[in-house]
């Protein structure tokens, strides 16, 4: 019988983790993250463990079935059960060797970091398997730097599929994997802590506490189970997985290991491949509440981008204004700041603000992910860490812009040399009536001597600096209207609007009216859907015949068949999840 | 071999396992550890307790040579064969006489001994290894001072010429060969054994047609296996072969230097069997076996150091004199008082294996803080 693939829907998705709905969508039956049970395993709800695995090692290579557990496979008219061979595996640190007999399977594909190399039948991603097994993943988890490539790489290829590495997992790093990309976990471990006399919890192992009659048995180790997929279930839907797995790192050496080095490679490949986003809901927070935040991909993009790649405003490269962030964000909307720019009064200084983790954020870009929506905790201390970024950040910038002149009210050294550098807290605190008159001074000393040009429209310098760092470009926005009420913003073109400016969002809402500028002009990502389907609907898979693969979650897409600009789209999943990801990956917003 | 590449794949065409196994060979460690021993002593010779083909107790004395090594490493080799530190391709048949004379005046002319083990490193009788007048000397030797004598061979080089040649030299003799795993793929790819369970077979046929005994030894846990597959297989295989040999040794793995299996375990891919996985085989064989066939043997080399079969430490010396017990005894009683908190380990361990799709196994640390094994891998 021919092997039907597992019912699966998005949720919710965070990075490379999913909440999907399993079996009918009307009424889905389970959700992954979820457990795979043994036959020895105890009894566990179908909403936490949809599925069952067999293994029959009495003949070399061991053959395995899943089956579900309800009818979870689309007519669901029955209980599926799928089928696969481990082959042989050699270990990974025998990889210039191959075995020859390769793990098999259709919906369930088991593989290993030796198959990942050697087996060319894995390059036709356009199969993605429900379920995907990666065999020596203890192996892997024992090597440097290994399972953080061998998720990174099933999970990007296999977008749609879900990824099992069996015995690694537990309710200590259950939020950790998902965050790398995994789906399905098993009690392997628990039941070794069982063993043990251990109760592996989700803040990671422990003895049980007699005083509150703890016990290391299965059935609490499987309410462990339950306690951690439930939190991994609930960050996911709240875009706050990022948290829970660095809190669940703690627990483990190596899972802090792991969580540096998929950070690592995730920034690696973020140059190629889309894996963040450009904006977020309302509401959103990132919260960088402890020392491995500064490592994840967002918060490095950011750094990294400043430093290199931001342009300030043309009117505004002379004299540089560096003031302390505030907890309030936008900065602009605190009481500090806005006292900073009354002392200021002048719009020709460029503000950035010195924080952390960002390193810097200049006041044009407050409004956006993720200046707009990160919290750190504030003890008044910068560690040598966050100085050093900044520095590093701050002497690039200042290198690369050529500003003549930095007024530092931020209260930190920042080691430049051959600058004119006016300190104005002089130990102070940043709101002390003698600092902030001594900020109003240094700004007026740095212009005394020229008169500048002030005849510019500082919202245009706003919207084109925005634009540049966003969309790499600010060419759309020449010879456009800019009205409205800060911070909100309308631009228009011969009358007609081209977008809108959503503070709140930090992103432009463009106007089908800008659709052809803006592609001409190659400042969209694009979708080219497949010659001669009609575009109805959303963008699913089966209509995709390119993209680009740095599609970030959210981007506005141009959608182009034969050469054609059709209209546009926005998108649901970042690059990586195209173009077989799980279901629909752009819907659509205007039809030219 | 296929010559593809994968998702993770650069393009290059992979390698035969032969020459990751001949690679460690030559390395500078290897070479100047091999021409520093002296070619007209013996390894090692030593005495053991033992039983001789009628079960009466003995004294053996086993005489460990360094000759010019086993044709099969030549061509390519095992897996997790280390013997190739002990052999040198420059060894003479005067070394090989010399050191024969060296074992039995260290042994006082075999003093109080109803056995000798010669290993070779290799097959006794194969001439290329060991020159024929050598081993017509030790043959005619020991038959004479009326010791049993036991010698290793490959199963491929058993020809019906040199069998029957053997056995007009040394009549019932016992001739050991290294099956390691009774089942085909095993032989090819955990263990590159060079030969087939089919030329086993056949090996068996011509030391029965010669009224020579059978010692077949299997190999507990190759590499590129897990703890759970290796109970199940190797219980399996002992049963199956046992009918055709007359004692069967299961060497549990032990990790011998610049081996596979020595990168297996250092880069953590490996552990050695657990002393309570022999416990189990041995219960569960002898069960199906019953006590009238072939002796079951198992001697735990470094049994309970790290590098060999082991528990958590604080009850392996007590299950390696129990296994030891039982080689000689046959008696499953000698474990009966064997009891350790390390055995739900064992048990869990086993239980994930034989569970879930992991066929490097799940294993982890044995000794230690209960707590920090459990720990995040």
């Amino acid at each position: 019988m021919e092997e039907r693939p597992l019912a699966r829907s998005t949720i919710s998705r965070d990075r490379f983790s999913r909440l999907f709905s399993i079996g009918d969508r009307n009424s889905p039956e389970s959700y992954s993250p979820c457990l795979i049970i043994g036959e020895n395993d105890p009894e566990l709800p179908i909403s936490i463990a949809p599925l069952n695995l067999k293994l029959d090692n009495s003949v070399i290579p061991s053959s395995m079935e899943i089956t579900t557990r309800s009818k979870l496979c689309y007519p669901f008219d029955r209980k599926d059960t799928w089928t696969a061979s481990q082959g042989l595996s050699l270990p990974p640190s025998l990889i210039e060797s191959n075995s020859g007999e390769f793990p098999s399977g259709v919906e369930f594909l088991p593989v290993t970091w030796s198959s990942l190399h050697h087996d060319s039948s894995l390059l036709k991603t356009s199969f993605q398997p429900s379920i995907i097994a990666l065999m020596d993943a203890p192996q892997l988890s024992k090597n440097t730097g290994l399972i953080e490539t061998a998720l990174f790489t099933i999970r990007t290829h296999f977008p749609s599929s879900l990824i099992w590495a069996p015995g690694i997992s537990g309710p200590d790093n259950c939020a950790l994997l998902s965050w790398m990309g995994v789906d399905i976990f098993d009690l392997a471990r628990s039941r070794q802590a069982s063993s043990l006399g251990v109760l592996l919890t989700e803040s990671g192992p422990r003895l049980p506490e007699p005083s509150t009659k703890e016990d290391c048995s299965m059935v609490s180790q499987c309410q462990m189970w339950t306690n951690s997929i439930s939190s991994t279930r609930s960050a996911i839907r709240a875009g706050s997985l990022r948290e829970l797995a660095e809190l669940q790192s703690k627990s483990s050496p190596r899972s802090v290991e792991h969580l540096r080095r998929h950070d690592q490679l995730t920034l690696e490949k973020s140059g190629k491949l889309g894996m963040t986003q450009s904006s977020v809901q309302i509401g959103t927070q990132l919260r960088c509440h402890s020392f491995e935040s500064r490592n994840d991909v967002t918060i490095r993009l950011w750094r990294e981008e400043i430093s290199e790649k931001y342009e300030p405003p043309m009117r505004m490269r002379d004299v540089l204004v560096l003031l302390p962030c505030s907890a309030k964000k936008p900065y602009r909307l605190s009481k500090s700041h806005s006292r900073f720019r009354k002392s200021i009064g002048n719009r020709r200084v460029h503000e950035i603000m010195v924080t952390s983790p960002l390193g810097l954020v200049p006041r044009e870009l407050e409004d956006i992910w993720p200046a707009a929506h990160y919290d750190i905790p504030v003890t008044g201390d910068w560690d040598e860490d966050e100085l050093s970024i900044i520095r590093q950040m701050l002497s690039r910038l200042v290198e690369r812009v050529g500003y003549s002149s930095i007024v530092n009210h931020s209260g930190i050294e920042t080691g430049l040399v051959g600058i004119n550098e006016i300190d104005t807290r002089k130990g102070e605190s940043a709101g002390s009536k003698d600092s902030l008159a001594r900020l109003k001074d240094a700004v007026s000393y740095s212009f005394e001597n020229e008169s500048g040009e002030l005849d510019f429209s500082p919202r245009e310098e706003k919207l084109k600096s925005i634009s540049r760092f966003k969309l790499g470009s600010d060419e759309w926005l020449d010879g456009c209207q800019i009205r409205g009420r800060p911070p909100i913003f309308t631009i228009s073109k011969d009358g007609e609007q081209m977008a809108k400016w959503d503070p709140r969002r930090g992103r432009f809402l463009f106007s089908k009216a800008s659709l052809k500028n803006l592609w001409s002009l190659g400042i969209l990502r694009k979708v080219e859907l497949i010659h001669g389907i009609e575009w109805t609907g959303d963008i699913f898979p089966n209509m995709i015949e390119d993209y680009d693969p740095s599609i970030l979650l959210d981007d506005e897409l141009a959608v182009i068949q034969e050469g054609e600009l059709l209209g546009s789209a926005r998108a649901v999943a970042p690059g990586w999840e195209w173009p077989f990801g799980p279901g629909k990956l752009a819907k659509s917003r205007h039809r030219l | 071999m296929a010559s593809a590449c994968g998702v993770l794949g650069d393009g290059s065409k992979p390698v035969k396992v032969h020459h990751l196994i001949k690679a460690p060979e030559n390395t500078p460690e290897s070479v100047s550890f091999r021409e520093s021993w002296d070619a007209s002593k013996p390894v090692t010779v030593y005495k053991t307790p033992e039983n001789l083909p009628d079960g009466t107790p003995c004294t053996a004395a086993t005489v460990i040579l360094r000759s010019k090594g086993c044709a099969w490493w030549w061509k390519s080799g095992c897996t997790f064969c280390g013997y190739f530190n002990d052999v040198r391709d420059d060894v003479s048949a005067e070394d090989m006489f010399s050191q024969w004379e060296f074992a039995k005046k260290n042994t006082n002319q075999f003093e109080d001994c109803g056995m000798v083990k010669v290993y070779t490193s290799g097959t006794f009788f194969e001439d290329r290894e060991n020159p024929p007048e050598w081993q017509d000397l030790v043959l005619r030797e020991t038959a004479q001072m009326g010791l049993h004598l036991v010698v290793e061979a490959q199963a491929q080089m058993c020809t019906p010429e040199k069998i029957s040649w053997v056995a007009e030299r040394h009549p019932g003799c016992t001739v050991a060969i290294g099956l390691e795993a009774y089942d085909d793929r095993v032989l090819r790819f955990h263990v590159n054994k060079g030969f087939t369970t089919k030329q086993w077979h056949s090996a068996v046929q011509m030391l029965r047609d010669n009224n020579l005994r059978v010692k077949t030894y299997l190999l507990f846990k190759p590499p590129f296996m897990s703890e759970g597959d290796a109970l199940v297989h190797t219980t399996s295989w002992l049963t199956k072969v046992a009918p055709y040999s007359d004692e069967v040794s299961v060497n549990p793995m032990n990790i011998q230097k610049n081996t596979i299996v020595d990168r297996l375990f250092r880069n953590k891919e490996y552990r050695p069997p657990w002393l309570w996985s022999l416990v189990e085989m041995i219960l569960r064989s002898h069960e199906h076996l019953g006590d009238d066939s072939c002796r079951i043997i198992v001697h735990p080399t470094a049994g309970g150091k790290i590098r060999g079969a082991h528990n958590c430490g604080e009850c392996d010396s007590e299950v390696v004199a129990a296994i030891e017990r039982y080689s000689v005894s046959g008696d499953t009683e000698e474990f009966s008082h064997l009891e350790c908190s390390c055995k739900s380990h064992w048990r869990a361990e086993i239980e994930n294996d034989n569970s879930f799709p992991m066929p490097l196994g799940f294993g982890t640390f044995r000794r230690g803080n209960p707590t920090d094994i459990v720990r995040a891998p």
